[in-house]
């Protein structure tokens, strides 16, 4: 058939966005599942009745009663604050451990960092249920030595569960701190940044990069001036600038922007990327 | 910042010296995998080498010695609970984990190139093929369990009485079927991510390399296996590497879709982690589930091993 190429490129299009819909639909079904099964009696759950639930006379009844069920007697908002708790304790904790460690490993090649590494890899490889007994005793024993009480109480679970996520979040965020350009960090230290401060200016950048999916992310590999990690602004230059040209009354951004701009693009994207720009 | 090759020349303290500030940076979490990973790992290796049950629970490490005995009972002893399970999960945990680890990446593939174009609508739709990522594992399973059942789950409801495509309703929580109603819900629950990460790598792909390939004469097949893949590389290294970690040690799901947490999965469900579970809690033999554990361990670093080195060829070879 000779269809002119936009119509053929049309047709494909259509085609594959009817599968995804199909997908889409198929996907959430479990979910939608979930949502519909709430509003049945629990014994029609247990029996897997499909419709819904219906009273003595037949008629259909919609069990609105479980979502009040859940807050009167299974005292869900108990559960909730626990849960906001833990996970909210856990996240920040984690994310400051494993930031710190990751940015650590992919811009200092240190004795030891090899050692590390592989040792965070090998407790990703120990089966969880190895953990149980040991912990608890010794959360137990650390209760009574020291008087902190890390058995049944938050304190305790933030700190395991952060022991438990912070090792795949270094190996993530890894890929990330590699896949932004070292020049960015050099121009910085060159406008008098400690290292400290480089990552404290970089890394919240870098947070944002690895939520956003936009096509604008695209090409920041060829031009590291519009990588997502300079939407924060740098202060001011420590250093005084010398009068001279561009940079007169600029902030310490536009520095360098200017300077990161004169950078070629990186030509080892492969080993660059990891699994940064997420 | 400064170049390796000139540390190399430089000695050990003076290196130490030079990169004091990632030390302070890994420091932290050096301490806490110290108390929270090294010491319990320690403690549970040598639990292995116990007589460690109800009994003597209480004792702990004080426990009577018995050198590689719990060994024995999980590898040779036909008499002991473990050793009799030992082949079924063995077989199951490698047919799940292969399985669930190459479907996750390949439906995740599938997906990010569908949603790698531009059309109206992409961030929501994006968003929502993310729903089975916040469905809890313990939930799934529940969820699942309920799905797969014989008379009145939502399978069967929509396999037989809605369209048709088999003539009988098969029973999916027994026998051979099992295998598929526990790969199924964890594919389902885990491609999210790797939908995500490899929707993420396709980005950063310069569309330089397919123009040249269409100036080529190049198919979509082509393109795929020449470009996307080998570009996408670290991407599903790590995907695959610890796809193959976690879903051998995949335990939520399984268990609670048999029994809510009690059940005997089954001969074609029962996997090791399930397996090492029930010696352990419900049997309580903590030394023999320890050695299991062990085992499990050692036979992972070594597949570890030989994905890296896998990956580090395949690197050269490129």
């Amino acid at each position: 058939m000779a269809l002119p190429y936009y119509v053929k490129k049309r047709i494909t299009d259509i085609i594959i966005s009817i599968i995804m819909l199909l997908f889409l639909v198929l996907t959430l079904l479990p979910v939608g599942w979930m949502v519909f099964s709430s509003l049945k009696s629990s014994s029609d759950i247990a029996i897997g009745r499909v419709g819904l639930s219906r009273n003595v006379a037949g008629q259909v009844e919609v069990h609105w009663d479980n979502y009040v069920d859940m807050w009167k007697n299974v005292n869900f908002g108990l559960y909730l604050k626990n849960s906001l708790i833990i996970c909210g304790s856990t996240m920040i904790l984690a994310m400051i451990l494993s930031t710190l460690a990751a940015y650590a490993l992919s811009r200092f090649k240190f004795p030891g960092s090899d050692f590390f590494s592989n040792t965070i890899l090998a407790t990703q490889m120990i089966p969880a249920i190895m953990y149980l007994i040991p912990l608890y005793i010794m959360f137990v024993k650390f209760t009574v030595m020291t008087g902190i009480p890390v058995k049944g109480t938050y304190l305790g679970l933030i700190l395991i569960y952060s022991a438990f996520f912070v090792p795949f979040s270094i190996w993530i965020l890894r890929g990330f701190f590699a896949s932004i350009p070292k020049e960015l960090e050099e121009a910085a230290r060159i406008d008098g940044c400690s290292a400290l401060q480089v990552f404290w200016y970089i890394a919240p950048g870098l947070g944002r990069a690895d939520v956003r999916l936009g096509p604008d992310q695209r090409r920041h590999h060829d031009d590291p001036g519009r990588h997502p990690a300079l939407r924060r602004q740098l202060p001011e230059p420590v250093r005084p600038d010398d009068g001279g040209g561009d940079c007169c009354h600029h902030s310490g951004r536009r520095v360098i922007l200017h300077a990161a701009k004169t950078h070629r693009p990186r030509f080892d994207r492969r080993r660059g990327q990891g699994i940064g720009g997420i | 910042l400064k170049r390796p090759n000139q540390q190399q020349k430089k000695g050990l303290w003076q290196r130490v010296k030079q990169n004091r500030i990632a030390y302070y940076f890994i420091a932290p979490t050096a301490l806490a995998m110290l108390f929270l990973h090294v010491s319990p790992i320690t403690q549970g290796i040598y639990m292995s080498f116990l007589n460690l049950n109800q009994y003597t629970l209480q004792s702990y490490l004080l426990a009577p010695f018995v050198g590689l005995e719990n060994y024995y009972k999980v590898l040779i002893d036909p008499t002991s609970p473990i050793r009799i399970g030992l082949f079924e999960a063995v077989r199951n945990t490698v047919i799940y984990t292969v399985v669930v680890t190459i479907g996750t990446v390949a439906v995740g593939m599938v997906v990010a190139l569908m949603l790698n174009r531009r059309f109206w609508g992409r961030s929501l739709v994006r968003t929502l093929f993310l729903f089975p990522w916040i469905v809890p594992t313990y939930v799934t399973g529940l969820l699942w369990g309920i799905m797969w059942l014989k008379e009145g789950g939502l399978v069967n409801v929509l396999l037989v009485d809605w369209f048709h495509l088999l003539p009988f309703k098969p029973s999916w929580l027994t026998g051979g079927n099992t295998m598929w109603a526990i790969i199924i819900p964890t594919i389902w629950r885990y491609w999210p991510l790797s939908m995500l990460m490899l929707l993420a790598g396709l980005q950063t792909i310069p569309d330089e390399l397919y123009e040249a390939a269409d100036i080529d004469g190049a198919g979509p097949w082509t393109k795929f296996w020449m470009i996307t893949w080998p570009m996408l590389r670290p991407v599903w290294f790590i995907l695959i590497l610890f796809g193959l970690i976690y879903n051998t040690y995949s335990f939520n799901i399984v268990i609670m879709m048999f029994g809510f947490g009690a059940g005997f999965p089954g001969e074609w469900g029962d996997l090791m982690m399930t397996n090492i579970f029930r010696n352990s809690f419900q049997l309580w033999n903590f030394g023999t589930g320890a050695a299991a554990s062990v085992l499990l361990l050692c036979v992972m670093i070594m597949i570890v091993n030989v994905w890296f080195r896998y990956f580090k060829r395949a690197e050269e070879l490129s």
